[in-house]
C-alpha cells in the first residue's frame, strides 16, 4: 500500500532582507502511512513549521519551495491548481495551529464557524451544517446547554475551549491527516493534557494520520508512534518514538532529550541548579552549511562534520540517522 | 506591620510585602446586561526578600498576573498596602513612584509583542532611560548598554538587529537585558520561560539563576509550570480563585492542581457567585 504522504526531498526558502535567501527548509524526507501519528520535534527554527504550511501551500509569496515530489493520496500537492487544491485544503488534510485566538474569526459565533468548515465541502443545506456544528462541539467536549457555546464568540472562551473549536473545525470533514502545529504551546499544561487526550481520541475515532509538530519531547509521548527530528532545515533523526527516545542516536537528540525538564515527581530538581543546554546558537538560516548543520554544536564532532554533509544512514532498529558516528 | 517603621525596623523588612490586597474589576457578564463586580483578589499577603524568588503558581485566572500589576502599580487595588523597603507605594505621589518603579522590572511571557518591532535592539535597550529621565551622558549610556548585553550573554553586533530578526531565545536576552539597564532589585517574571523552546527554557532559566547570585536580585516569579518553580524558586504560593490558598517549599508536594479557573464561558450565570470570569476592566 503506498504511503499517504511522502515528501521527497522538500526545500524552502524565503527571500529576505537585503536580497539575501533564508534557507528553511533543506531537503526533508519524509513518509506517513494512514492511521499514524508522527511528532516533526526541533527547536523554533528548525523549519518544522514551514514543513506543514507548505504541504497546505500556505507559504507567502516571499517563499520559493522545490521538491522531488510531495505526494498525498496520489496527488502531487505542489503541482495542484488552486482550484484541485482547495478540495484537499480542510477537507483531506486540516491544520490546527498554535494560537486559536487567531485562527478562529472573532466576530462570527463559533458554531457557525465550525458549520463554515462543512458548507465549503459538503453539499449540504446551512441547517444540516449546523446541526452537524453541534454535534462536532459536543464531540470535542464543549458542553453546550442551550447552545450557549454554539453562540460565543471566541473570545467569550478560553484558550482551551477555543482550541477545541479549531479541532471541532479540523476533524469536521474527516480528513485524512490533521497537521497540528504546536496546538498546546499557549495552554496551561493540564488543559495541554485534556487536548492531547481528546486529539488522541479523534485519531483512532476517525482514523485520520496525525502529524504533530512540536518544540517538546513530552507531548508527543502515548501519542505518536514515530517522531522525526529536526534540525537546521533537515530531519537528523527518524524512527519509531520509543527507540528514538529511548536510546537517542544523532548527537542532536540526545543533547535535546538532554534539555526536557523532569515531570513533577519523576526526579527533583535541586533549587538552583543549572540546567543542561546546548551549547551555542542555533544555525543561521542565511547560509546553507556544506557539513552537518548540528557540528559547530556537536560535542562529538569531526574533522569531516564541517566539510561534508553525512548521507541518512539506516540502522539495525529501522532508524534513519544522519551523522557520520553511524557509518557514510 | 506598622508603615510608619523606625529605621532599625526598616532593616529587618523583607524588600517587598504586600500586605492584604484586594483588587475587584467591573466585570461585563457576558450573555447578560448587568454588570457585576469579580474579585482579582482577594486579601493576598506575602514577602519577598533580597536574593530570594517567590513563585507564584495556580491556573490561568487565578490572579496571578493581577498581582503583579498591582505590584507595579499599573492597577489600583481597592484595598490593602504594598511595602517596597518599608514604603507604601500606594501612599506615593506620582512624582515619587518613579524611582521606585525603576526598581522593580517586568518581564513578559511574548518578548516578540514585548519589544517594539521597529527599533533596533540599542534602541529598545535605551528606551528605558529616555522614559526614566537619565541624566547621564551618552557614553555611559552606551557603556551601560554594552554592559547588560554581556550580562545576558549576547554579541554586540545584534545591537543593529531589530527584535523580529532575532530567535525567541535571544528576544527574551534582550526583554532581560531591557529591564537590567536601570539595575533594578525585583525581576517580576511573567511566564517568562513559558513561551520558549524547551532547550532555550534551560538557557534562560540558567541566565536568570546566574544574574540572581550576582547581583542579588528578587524574582517573583509567575508560572504555571511546576518544574521551574521548583528550580527558580525556594518558596510557591498556589493562588486559586484570587486567593493564596498554600505557601510552602517546592518540595512540599505541589501536585500542581492547575485546572483553568477562570477565562471561560461563565454557564453558571444562574448563581451569584462572582467567578474569575473574562477580566474586563472597566474605566479603570
Amino acid at each position: 500500500m503506498p504511503p499517504l504522504l511522502r515528501i521527497l526531498d522538500l526545500q524552502v526558502q524565503f527571500s529576505g532582507s537585503q536580497g539575501k535567501w533564508v534557507h528553511a527548509v533543506n531537503g526533508v524526507n519524509l513518509e506517513m502511512q494512514r492511521g499514524e501519528v508522527v511528532g516533526l520535534l526541533g527547536e523554533s527554527g528548525s523549519g518544522k513549521s514551514t514543513v506543514a504550511r507548505t504541504l497546505l501551500r500556505l507559504l507567502p509569496k516571499s517563499a520559493q519551495a522545490t521538491a522531488r515530489s510531495i505526494e498525498f493520496e496520489g496527488l502531487d500537492l505542489l503541482a495542484l491548481t488552486e482550484i484541485k487544491l482547495e478540495k484537499v485544503r480542510g477537507a483531506r488534510i486540516a491544520m490546527i495551529s498554535q494560537d486559536p485566538g487567531l485562527a478562529l474569526n472573532p466576530v462570527r459565533k463559533v458554531g457557525d464557524q465550525v458549520a463554515e468548515v462543512l458548507r465549503a465541502h459538503r453539499d449540504w443545506n446551512w441547517r444540516r451544517c449546523q446541526k452537524e456544528a453541534e454535534a462536532l462541539l459536543e464531540r470535542v467536549r464543549l458542553n453546550d446547554p442551550d447552545r450557549r457555546m454554539y453562540d460565543a464568540y471566541p473570545h467569550q472562551l478560553s484558550g482551551g475551549q477555543q482550541q477545541r473549536v479549531a479541532i471541532a473545525q479540523a476533524v469536521s470533514c474527516q480528513p485524512a491527516l490533521v497537521i497540528a502545529d504546536e496546538p498546546t504551546a499557549s495552554l496551561d499544561s493540564s488543559i495541554e493534557r485534556e487536548i492531547m487526550l481528546l486529539l488522541g481520541e479523534l485519531k483512532t475515532e476517525q482514523n485520520m494520520s496525525l502529524l504533530m509538530i512540536t518544540h517538546n519531547p513530552t507531548i508527543l509521548r502515548g501519542l505518536a508512534s514515530r517522531v522525526a527530528v529536526m534540525y537546521g532545515g533537515r530531519v537528523v533523526e527518524e524512527g519509531t518514538l520509543n527507540r528514538v527516545f529511548q536510546e537517542p542516536q544523532h548527537p542532536y537528540t540526545k543533547a535535546l532529550l538532554a534539555c526536557v525538564p523532569p515531570a513533577p515527581g519523576e526526579r527533583m530538581l535541586i533549587p538552583g541548579m543549572r540546567l543542561p543546554t546546548i551549547e551555542g546558537s542555533s544555525p543561521d538560516s542565511e547560509a546553507v552549511p556544506t557539513g552537518c548543520s548540528f557540528a559547530p554544536r556537536c560535542a562529538q564532532r569531526m574533522q569531516k562534520c564541517e566539510l561534508q554533509r553525512p548521507v541518512p544512514v539506516l540502522t539495525e532498529d529501522v532508524r534513519q540517522v544522519e551523522c557520520f558516528l553511524y557509518g557514510n | 506591620m506598622a508603615i510608619e517603621a523606625s529605621s532599625s525596623e526598616i532593616a529587618k523588612q523583607p524588600l517587598l510585602a504586600v500586605c492584604g490586597l484586594t483588587l475587584r474589576y467591573a466585570q461585563r457578564r457576558v450573555l447578560r446586561r448587568d454588570c457585576a463586580g469579580v474579585t482579582a483578589l482577594q486579601d493576598v499577603s506575602l514577602e519577598l526578600d533580597v536574593g530570594r524568588t517567590l513563585a507564584l503558581i495556580g491556573p490561568s485566572g487565578s490572579g496571578k498576573s493581577s498581582l503583579a500589576r498591582c505590584v507595579l502599580l499599573l492597577e489600583k487595588p481597592d484595598a490593602g498596602r504594598i511595602l517596597y523597603g518599608g514604603r507604601d507605594l500606594l501612599s506615593l505621589r506620582p512624582r515619587e513612584r518613579r524611582p521606585v518603579l525603576r526598581e522593580i522590572q517586568l518581564i513578559f511571557q511574548d518578548s516578540a509583542s514585548a519589544l517594539n518591532p521597529g527599533f533596533t535592539v540599542e534602541e529598545v535597550l535605551a528606551e528605558p532611560f529616555v522614559i526614566q529621565k537619565w541624566a547621564g551622558t551618552s557614553t555611559e549610556r552606551q557603556t551601560r548598554i554594552h554592559e547588560v548585553m554581556q550580562q545576558v550573554e549576547l554579541p554586540a553586533k545584534l545591537l543593529r538587529r531589530k527584535p523580529l530578526e532575532l530567535s525567541g531565545g535571544q528576544r527574551q536576552r534582550v526583554a532581560i537585558a531591557r529591564s537590567l539597564t536601570l539595575r533594578p532589585k525585583i525581576l517580576i517574571l511573567d511566564e517568562a520561560l513559558s513561551a520558549l523552546d524547551v532547550s532555550t527554557q534551560g538557557q534562560i532559566a540558567n541566565l536568570l539563576l546566574d544574574l540572581r547570585d550576582k547581583y542579588s536580585m528578587a524574582y517573583l516569579y509567575i508560572t504555571h509550570d511546576l518544574a521551574m518553580a521548583s528550580l527558580l524558586a525556594e518558596e510557591v504560593a498556589e493562588m486559586a480563585a484570587g486567593r493564596i490558598v498554600r505557601r510552602g517549599s517546592p518540595a512540599e508536594g505541589f501536585t500542581a492542581n492547575l485546572q483553568s479557573g477562570g477565562r471561560s464561558l461563565p454557564l453558571d450565570s444562574a448563581s451569584g457567585e462572582t467567578v474569575p470570569g473574562p477580566l474586563i476592566p472597566l474605566g479603570k
